[in-house]
């Protein structure tokens, strides 16, 4: 693409690229002559192994999610969800949660969290398409709670056979079941939960449990080979919530339907009934009552990959944006010559950059605080929607049409706004994680 | 023509009972989409009342008298309480009541339906087109010409917004160095048909390539007819004042969903209107609504300089509207997102009103380029 006319020439001597070759040797070290793409910069600055991993996915979403994103948008249950979900399979991408020989992660990878990894994973997806991406992803939320609980033999006994399977490249997914119809944030914040009259709840039987209740919005619910669910002891409140884990052919488990969302619709989100499911003891996620207690550190794990959804998502729309105003022109000029487009796409990268940032560097600890996890959400999705809503801005009437791509983003990216928690429970989480700082500052 | 305050009550009234008695049945379900045969007979029924009409005889009619301030608020008032019953239906009335209305002022009387599209138009020529309005009898600025040219039928690829079942387009061209008026159908044109546009579903959205005859069916002004300025300064700013209203509806009835969500769902023991995590969601959204209302019902005329005030008033409500109808969204929660909750399509539709008539960036360079800020030494009209 010709440069604009009326920009300075990177072989002006004005121009920084000249400029800085005048600087002392000495003075070099502090300043950067090249002008690599943000992709390339941001990759270069990881570890090696991260990096590589990113390549990795890259590569991996532009040749596997790309091609198909239209399909997924538009046929929830078409073959595109299990050509992609063999592809991740068989990738590595369903049972990267753990290293080897049990998951499919390099040690080396290893010494990185694994939250940074999912970071990158879920970018990298999104950028390619949210539908698809959660489709690969909500497999890590439901997985989590089988992790946090530790219990190594539950992991030999369940999670080892589905990592096998889908290291295989044969899928089997686990889906993250806490959304009741009574109850959407209740179930995501202490203060509502107190109040909360779970409508999910186990009753002991010999052996085990049997569950009774609904779960709804269910993120790849109608895919699950089995559900990670949480239910209230029977009698009790949301203190004793547990964790069950309940197999897809368990009887009295079924999927009621499978709602028709706004966006990320490559991956379904299904109502699930529970009706006398017999769970035995050896089905039970972590201790009696810590479901609660797995659940948030859940979410604070899971809210900064949700970050990245909607970084990726923002992303995507940014580089739609940039190729639309690349091919298109006004007067015999490209529309990326016209100093304001230039601005909006520099706002856009800015955005990005910034979700980018803060992603990163909360992405480096193991374990997230809740105000980590809560902040990165909540900016990263509001952030997200203002991109993508400023790329169908830029497009105008391409913005509103399927072909410009842009219009996806945005019904992808409001999403993000609202499932891990909505961010107006997001900014409560802080609030509750720092109220006890705040007041000691007063 | 001005209409008298009686005669626009019992304009609304009528609106209503339509929008109530022939609209309402059909959109029960707020987020499905009318379909194609039912929307053609309902805009049929709405021709036969009267409100589609060229020619100013007719106070019933929408876009009667733009240059008149009672008939451009009726008009106005009436779109949006269609938008609060279904929006694609008050745009696809807004669309074609402009395109008969601006017909019969080139005196041309209509063998067929017709309206005025709305096209991507990329910035409307960067202000060029305001810079024009402003001084029309002035040299044009560098790169004005080109600008302009590619407006309308002069842009190469572009994707068109237009009510279905209506035969004909009336589309301003510059050639020439001077405005013409062009009669075209999108098949005449090779457009085609986006199947899955983001929003607006009753409409059709085209996607206009390079193919196709661009160059026939030149409307040929009748004696008397409006200035090309009027005539472009009406079809530049009716859309922008038509999509506030249009969005003002249809975000009404997102509100009073939300309203009424919020007063039976309760979260933590108490209705969710009851925390201000929601309470000021919906706030928002009805200090967005009453500003934008303020514009919708005040008497506000398309006469020769008033665009920079319509450009700025649209500027400044459409993506005050746009977030007002997120708010209402997100009081909902992951309900919200879903198709059956209806608030997702109200969503769609407003974002795809602010593409189509009024992206920010255009609404910038047109108000830059009245007030001078990108006109070199010429300053705006007195």
């Amino acid at each position: 693409m010709k440069r604009p006319p009326d920009l300075v020439e990177p072989s002006h001597p004005l121009h920084p690229t000249q400029a800085f070759r005048r600087l002392p040797l000495a003075a070099r070290p502090f300043v950067r002559l090249d002008s690599l793409a943000v992709w390339e910069s941001d990759t270069r600055s990881l570890p090696p192994a991260l990096g590589e991993y990113r390549r990795q996915l890259r590569r991996f979403a532009e040749e596997v999610l790309l091609p198909r994103r239209d399909d997924g948008d538009s046929n929830q249950h078409g073959s595109v969800q299990s050509e992609v979900l063999e592809a991740a399979a068989r990738a590595g991408l369903l049972s990267d949660l753990l290293p080897r020989p049990i998951g499919t992660t390099p040690l080396r990878r290893m010494r990185h969290s694994l939250v940074f990894q999912q970071s990158l994973k879920m970018e990298e997806l999104c950028a390619a398409c949210a539908g698809l991406g959660l489709l690969i992803g909500a497999h890590g939320l439901g997985t989590m709670p089988l992790i946090l609980s530790t219990d190594l033999a539950l992991l030999r006994r369940e999670l080892w056979p589905l990592y096998r399977a889908n290291a295989g490249g044969r899928p089997r997914l686990l889906a993250y079941a806490i959304t009741e119809p009574g109850g959407g944030s209740d179930v995501e914040d202490a203060d509502g939960a107190r109040r909360y009259k779970p409508g999910c709840v186990a009753r002991r039987v010999p052996g085990g449990y049997r569950l009774n209740g609904r779960k709804i919005f269910i993120s790849g619910g109608d895919l699950a080979h089995a559900v990670t669910v949480f239910g209230a002891l029977e009698g009790e409140g949301m203190e004793s919530w547990t964790c069950f884990l309940v197999y897809h052919d368990a009887p009295g488990f079924s999927r009621v339907r499978n709602e028709i969302k706004m966006g990320q619709r490559a991956s379904a989100a299904t109502e699930l009934l529970f009706e006398e499911v017999f769970v035995p003891d050896a089905r039970v996620v972590g201790p009696l009552r810590a479901g609660w207690a797995l659940n948030r550190a859940t979410l604070n794990i899971s809210r900064v990959p949700v970050g990245a959804i909607a970084l990726g998502i923002a992303r995507g729309a940014f580089e739609a944006a940039l190729g639309f105003v690349n091919r298109h022109s006004l007067a015999g000029r490209p529309l990326i010559h016209y100093q304001e487009v230039q601005l909006r796409l520099a706002q856009m990268q800015i955005d990005t950059s910034a979700m980018r940032g803060l992603l990163w560097q909360v992405s480096r600890s193991w374990a997230p605080t809740q105000t980590q996890a809560a902040t990165v959400k909540v900016f990263c999705s509001d952030t997200a929607v203002g991109v993508c809503r400023a790329a169908m801005d830029l497009m105008a009437n391409h913005g509103a049409s399927y072909a410009g791509a842009v219009e996806k983003s945005y019904r992808d990216a409001r999403l993000t706004q609202i499932y891990e928690g909505t961010n107006q429970i997001n900014r409560l989480a802080v609030v509750e994680d720092q109220l006890e700082a705040w007041l000691a500052l007063g | 023509m001005t209409i008298d305050i009686e005669t626009r009550r019992e304009i609304i009234f009528g609106v209503e009972r339509f929008a109530r008695d022939r609209l309402g049945p059909h959109v029960e379900r707020p987020e499905t989409a009318i379909g194609r045969g039912r929307f053609a007979t309902l805009v049929a029924d709405a021709r036969s009342l009267g409100w589609i009409a060229g020619g100013a005889e007719n106070p019933y009619a929408l876009w009667a008298s733009p240059d008149d301030a009672a008939s451009t608020t009726t008009t106005l008032s009436a779109l949006r309480v269609l938008a609060r019953t279904n929006a694609g239906f008050a745009f696809a009335l807004q669309m074609e009541a402009l395109g008969t209305h601006l017909l019969a002022q080139l005196g041309v009387e209509p063998e067929r339906t017709t309206q005025l599209p709305l096209f991507g138009v990329q910035g409307l020529g960067r202000g060029a087109i305001a810079r024009w309005l402003a001084t029309p009898q002035e040299p044009m600025r560098d790169g004005d010409h080109d600008e302009l040219c590619d407006l309308w039928l002069g842009a190469e690829h572009t994707v068109v917004l237009a009510a279905p079942e209506v035969e004909q387009w009336l589309v301003p061209r510059f050639f020439g160095g001077e405005w013409t008026w062009q009669l075209a159908s999108p098949l005449a044109l090779g457009a085609i048909r986006d199947q899955r546009p983001h929003g607006l579903d009753e409409l059709d959205w085209w996607q206009l390539g390079t193919h196709g005859d661009r160059g026939s069916c030149i409307v040929v002004p009748a004696e008397g007819s409006p200035t090309a300025a009027t005539l472009l300064s009406t079809a530049v700013a009716a859309p922008l004042l038509a999509g506030v209203a249009i969005a003002l509806g249809a975000i009404e009835r997102a509100f009073e969903a939300a309203l009424r969500y919020s007063e039976i769902r309760r979260q933590g023991g108490r209705r969710i209107l009851e925390h201000p995590a929601v309470s000021s969601l919906l706030a928002r959204s009805r200090a967005a609504l009453i500003n934008a209302e303020a514009i919708v019902e005040s008497p506000l005329a398309l006469e020769a300089g008033a665009l920079e005030r319509i450009v700025a008033l649209a500027l400044l409500h459409l993506p005050a509207l746009q977030q007002a109808a997120n708010d209402c969204l997100q009081v909902f929660g992951g309900l919200g997102y879903m198709q059956d909750a209806g608030l997702e399509k109200i969503v769609r539709d407003v974002n795809a009103i602010c593409c189509a008539v009024a992206p920010t960036l255009s609404l910038e360079l047109m108000l830059a380029a009245t007030f001078g800020v990108d006109t070199g030494e010429r300053r705006p009209k007195e």
